[in-house]
């Protein structure tokens, strides 16, 4: 796994992508000129705590945000720049190129429609062609992503599956027109256990047999370990470290990163209590001062408290925004 | 769904029976010594007053007057008009068709408006259209239909000879004038009608428009025009079709006072001069016959319910 | 404390995305449909408003505040109409008939000559009283009903439901209509069908609200712990069904007045020459090609009104917490 930004060009390329929503007088900026990329048939997970700003981050690409939202910054897929692109252009991206599912498998389906007529809709949208065309798309779709009887269970209502079996219709959906990338957002956040490791298996197969990316928008630290190769971490609607996944969790080069890595259940002996990093993210409209970590790091100094810190590039092609990076040597258990 | 329909027909007869108690029950407010009333008071001949108790059976039990009315009434009679002397049920028949093209084109008018205004502002919630259509619907609900219909006669019959402010003119007759002549009552029944299912539908589809799987529509690219059109608005349409069959009750009650504004010789004008004559058949009759109407167009948008919501087939 | 925890999907999966704040507000709008009475939308016992914010609160809100000041100014003018030196609504003036607004005559005079201004003002008393009464006695019939149903369930219930059904299936006009025309046109009459007619509406919020109540644990709770079932009824449900009885009331003393307005329109509530805003319609409408401009006065007046009880409606239900709904 090469680890260098400029060998093979990226698929997709996130360069100071930044979102702000307006409401009456306020403008508030949720992302602050976030940076990633991805490379074709690469997995990237992104990091972070609620309203760390990876979920916004994620729709903007797709251009599925409230017209509240304004966005900055680049994004290019294949080189095709996402940031102000029309909606009628965006919408031959979506589910096209660019696929999503999302946390909600109980209610992300319309409960008013079969199965059927959503999968079919989903790909004669993007392919077009005859009503049975898509019918045996979408019964592949399905036996493809492990559901029995796919042909039988096309004519059902969403409200006859279970949480897992959606959430596998949900993937079947978004994968029905082989898009480059599929966006991940917490697919298994919302399921029991058993069904969760059974979805990332799902869609690691998927993923060698099709050869899609993957952004797995992921607050698991598990997660990452056992899918991705790349991870970014988000905190306070920054970037504050991308790094392969093997270095990150051998060497996390942020102290938060340490943090999260210290606070997984794993890295807790038996017996003891977990650890968890004090204090809370900070809202959007009430962002401390200089380094956004600073009030919960450890190591923070003086300059911490009043200079902002930008993302930097550190050798082996791994980022980081924290000025101490060269001189703290954090490991993931202390 | 055949069952479904089944079973919601098995429970408008328990419903009916206790309607028709309400109904007959509406003798025992009737002031005083009831064939007097009913026979007009002090000045009424004895003769009068007698042949009423006779045909009322007002000297029997209540039960029993109540068992008679409501065996005649299973056999569709209810008896005959104290003025008149026809059968309530031949001058009602005959005056239904005029109530339900009021009724009916008041509601095609309340759809053909509301639904329009429902979508504008339920898509855009907070925008100036939205807004707008707020204001407007607000200012709808809260003036009397009745003065509505004054007002567009002042203005557009009285001052300009626009519209006719009076009378009916049959379809079969012309239907230029037939529209002509429905046209202000459609459009004072209706107003409210448009305004009600208007803010219903904008609730509805804002509710929709946030919801997850509105969100999924959207991120497999379809066009606007389908994911409103088709995920939003059959998402939204069960709670319009409550609000629609709520306002059948409205409608059909307010065609008394339509009626009685444009000069129709409909049902509602012929419970009205019932009740003015205190003719206590025709007033029950034609009741127990409204109640029907309103229970029967009811189960229609009921199935129509079901047919849109597939859950409530099952349960 | 900090809520970054893996162990947080195993609590609570929807945690997590539950303060993405901008997004996550605009995507999670409450998503019931059915309106402030359903019992979804009640407010449970932790968030229902201390009392003591509620004027605070109604105050704030500046269109309720404008009409409750227009509703109580028209009550005492109603009220005090004999002893503010207006002019006797019923005396006839036939040689001045539909004659223009005027310095004597501030709103005109009728087909008969009589001051339109001091008919408006008597009028507000009829209508008012009207309403006020009619709603008065639906409460008194319907919330021991309503309390009753909720509480006893079984057949009791089921019965009071289907009879409440069962009077919703009349159109509300043609039965109010039916009700006072055979009990003789008077405004009694009027307010006493009307209050039939109303009533079931009120059964089922009453009933609604303490199943929804009753259904809460903390009722199970102070059960439990041997409060008497009448402690139970006076101490947390009335507390919980107070506050959406009382908008609705409002809303329903709009409805009243309109349907009085109505019901005079066609004869039978106030009888001549008394006047009430339905019977100055009646008069007016028959005036329509000499004089169209005096069916502006008491409908306006109708309108007014009817809407400025709803607006009260909504600034109560925003100051009592009662809904909750976003769009």
């Amino acid at each position: 796994m090469s680890t260098n930004r400029t060998a093979p060009a990226p698929l997709l390329d996130v360069t100071d992508l930044s979102v702000a929503f307006t409401s009456h007088k306020d403008t508030v900026t949720v992302v602050d000129r976030v940076s990633f990329s991805v490379r074709a048939g690469e997995t990237l997970g992104i990091v972070g705590e609620s309203g760390s700003g990876k979920t916004v981050s994620s729709l903007a690409l797709l251009g599925l945000l409230p017209a509240s939202a304004t966005i900055t910054g680049s994004a290019t897929f294949d080189g095709t720049q996402l940031v102000g692109m029309s909606d009628r252009k965006m919408r031959d991206v979506r589910g096209n190129d660019m696929s999503v599912i999302f946390q909600e498998p109980m209610t992300s389906l319309d409960p008013s429609f079969t199965i059927g007529n959503q999968l079919a809709e989903a790909y004669r949208n993007h392919r077009g062609g005859a009503k049975k065309a898509a019918q045996d798309r979408a019964t592949e779709m399905l036996r493809l992503v492990g559901i029995p009887e796919p042909q039988r269970r096309l004519g059902e209502y969403p409200h006859s599956f279970s949480g897992g079996m959606r959430q596998r219709v949900m993937i079947a959906m978004a994968l029905i027109c082989s898009p480059r990338l599929l966006i991940a957002d917490e697919p298994t956040t919302a399921l029991d256990v058993t069904i969760q490791s059974q979805i990332l298996e799902l869609l690691k197969d998927l993923q060698t047999e099709l050869g899609m990316a993957i952004i797995f928008v992921t607050h698991d630290l598990g997660v990452v370990a056992s899918v991705c190769d790349q991870v970014a971490v988000m905190y306070a609607g920054q970037v504050i470290e991308q790094s392969p996944v093997d270095d990150f969790f051998a060497d996390p080069l942020h102290p938060y990163s340490a943090g999260l890595l210290d606070s997984m259940p794993q890295s807790v002996a038996k017996g003891e209590r977990l650890r968890m990093i004090a204090g809370t993210v900070p809202p959007p409209n009430r962002l401390p001062v200089g380094c956004r970590f600073n009030p919960r790091c450890r190591y923070a100094l003086e300059e911490c408290t009043t200079t902002p810190q930008d993302l930097e590039e550190v050798e082996g092609g791994r980022m980081v925004r924290c000025m101490r990076h060269a001189d703290l040597t954090l490991k993931a258990t202390t | 769904m055949l069952t479904f329909i089944l079973r919601r027909i098995a429970a408008l007869i328990p419903l009916l029976f206790i309607v028709s108690i309400i109904v007959f029950g509406l003798i025992l407010l009737v002031p005083g010594d009831a064939a007097l009333t009913l026979a007009g008071g002090e000045d009424a001949t004895p003769d009068r007053i007698q042949m009423i108790r006779e045909q009322l059976g007002l000297d029997r039990s209540f039960v029993s007057q109540y068992l008679t009315w409501l065996g005649n009434a299973l056999h569709f009679d209810f008896g005959r008009s104290l003025y008149s002397n026809q059968t309530v049920v031949s001058e009602i028949w005959q005056r239904i068709p005029i109530t339900l093209q009021i009724a009916g084109g008041a509601m095609v008018f309340g759809l053909l408006v509301g639904i329009p205004l429902g979508i504008i502002s339920g898509i855009r919630p907070r925008s100036v259209a939205d807004r707008a259509v707020v204001i407007g619907t607000s200012a709808a609900i809260a003036i009397p239909s009745f003065w509505l219909a004054l007002i567009l006669i002042l203005n557009l019959a009285v001052y300009r000879n626009i519209l006719p402010s009076r009378g009916f003119v049959p379809f079969g007759e012309s239907p230029y004038e037939w529209f002509r002549h429905l046209l202000l009552p459609w459009i004072t029944l209706g107003v409210l009608t448009a305004a009600t299912i208007a803010r219903q539908l904008r609730g509805a589809l804002a509710d929709v428009m946030s919801s997850d799987h509105i969100r999924t529509s959207k991120s497999v690219g379809l066009p606007p025009h389908k994911v409103v059109g088709k995920h939003g608005l059959k998402n939204a349409s069960a709670p319009v079709l409550t609000v629609v069959g709520l306002q059948i009750a409205y409608l059909i009650g307010g065609t008394v006072i339509v009626e009685f504004i444009f000069g129709f010789a409909g049902l509602g004008t012929y419970v009205l001069t019932a009740v003015q004559r205190n003719d206590l058949p025709a007033i029950q009759g034609s009741v127990m016959l409204i109640a029907i109407m309103t229970v029967l167009v009811n189960l229609a948008v009921d199935i129509a319910y079901a047919f849109f919501n597939p859950k409530v087939r099952i349960e | 404390m900090t809520d970054w925890d893996s162990r947080n999907r195993d609590v609570d999966p929807f945690l997590t995305s539950g303060d993405n704040r901008p997004l996550d507000s605009t995507l999670e709008i409450e998503r019931t449909t059915e309106g402030f009475w359903t019992p979804s939308a009640l407010p449970s016992h932790d968030t229902v408003p201390a009392h003591v914010g509620f004027w605070k609160r109604f105050r704030r809100n500046k269109v309720a505040m404008v009409a409750a000041i227009y509703l109580v100014v028209l009550i005492v003018v109603a009220l005090l109409a004999k002893h503010i030196g207006l002019q006797d609504p019923n005396l006839q003036n036939l040689t001045e008939i539909n004659h223009k607004p005027s310095g004597a005559h501030w709103l005109g005079q009728d087909d008969l000559g009589r001051d339109v201004f001091a008919r408006v003002i008597y009028g507000a008393r009829v209508s008012l009283e009207a309403s006020f009464l009619a709603v008065a006695l639906a409460l008194i019939i319907a919330v021991p009903l309503g309390l009753l149903a909720g509480f006893s369930g079984g057949w009791i219930d089921q019965t009071l439901m289907r009879v409440s059904d069962a009077f919703q299936v009349i159109p509300a006009l043609v039965l109010a209509l039916v009700i006072s025309g055979i009990l003789g046109p008077s405004t009694t009459n009027v307010a006493i069908a009307l209050a039939i007619v109303f009533a079931p509406g009120f059964v089922r919020l009453v009933r609604g609200q303490v199943i929804g109540v009753r259904e809460e644990t903390y009722v199970e709770a102070s059960r439990s712990i041997g409060a008497k079932p009448l402690f139970i009824i006076r101490k947390r449900v009335l507390h919980n069904v107070a506050s959406p009885l009382i908008v609705q009331a409002a809303v329903t003393a709009g409805f009243a007045l309109l349907a009085e307005a109505s019901l005079s329109f066609l004869g039978l509530g106030v009888q001549a020459p008394d006047a009430s805003w339905g019977t100055m319609l009646t008069r007016a409408f028959s005036q329509v090609y000499d004089a169209g401009w005096l069916l502006w006065i008491p409908g306006g007046a109708i309108a007014i009104t009817v809407l400025a009880f709803n607006l009260i409606g909504d600034g109560l239900r925003d100051a009592l917490g009662t809904e909750t709904r976003g769009a």
